[in-house]
């Protein structure tokens, strides 16, 4: 059965086309987005690094203040 | 009141580098407070492309419905009853379908996943009964 030929009204094969049309700019659109959210994970993941980095720095000095007051205390 | 001669102090050896840490400690602890909100910014503009990828997607969900009605209906043997459908019965099928993920914005996200599943195992059937 489903290797029968299978036959299109030309009225209705005009509509059909004009909707795998629209199908298929749907598609593109959702690979744009796709792609603006990829960069946008992308930036939160830098965002994160810095994030961190600065929590690092700021442990750093914290640890150099700890350091001044305590050992410089037990002397 | 405690004298004066009780009073133990402790020796800062480098005073100036230890403010100088203490206030660097603060500025950062003030960019690190500034970042979030830049992370927040990004954060809702990745949630809002989300949202519209999936209302893209649902779209397109529509459209290949639509599409699937208004192809000629290509179906083994077994299933000649539902060949003979009349247009009006497979319009009304179809808008059955399309409507569903409308109304999936009300049901809660279950319901939803609940007819999805229900909708693989209609095709996973056909797309059997056509191989």
């Amino acid at each position: 059965m489903a290797d029968k030929p299978m036959f299109i009204k030309v009225s209705e094969y005009e509509d059909i086309q004009d909707m795998v049309n629209l199908i298929r700019s749907k598609i593109e659109e959702s690979r744009k987005i796709l792609a603006t959210i990829d960069q946008l994970k992308k930036q939160e993941e830098t965002e994160i690094a810095a994030w961190r980095a600065e929590i690092e720095e700021v442990d750093r000095k914290v640890g150099y203040i700890n350091k001044t007051l305590f050992e410089s205390g037990q002397q | 009141m405690m004298p004066d001669d009780d009073l133990f102090f402790i020796r800062i050896e480098d005073p100036a580098e230890f403010r100088k840490s203490l206030l660097v400690s603060v500025r950062d602890l003030i960019h690190s407070l500034q970042k979030y909100e830049d992370f927040r910014r990004v954060r809702t503009a990745k949630v809002e492309q989300i949202i519209e990828l999936r209302r893209v997607t649902k779209e397109v969900g529509v459209l290949l419905n639509r599409l699937k009605q208004d192809l000629p209906m290509v179906a083994p043997a077994k299933r000649e009853v539902q060949k003979h459908r009349s247009r009006k019965a497979k319009l009304q099928a179809a808008k059955g379908k399309v409507a569903a993920p409308q109304d999936g914005k009300k049901a809660k996200a279950v319901g939803e996943v609940k007819e999805l599943e229900a909708q693989l195992k209609e095709i996973e059937g056909k797309l059997k009964m056509l191989s």
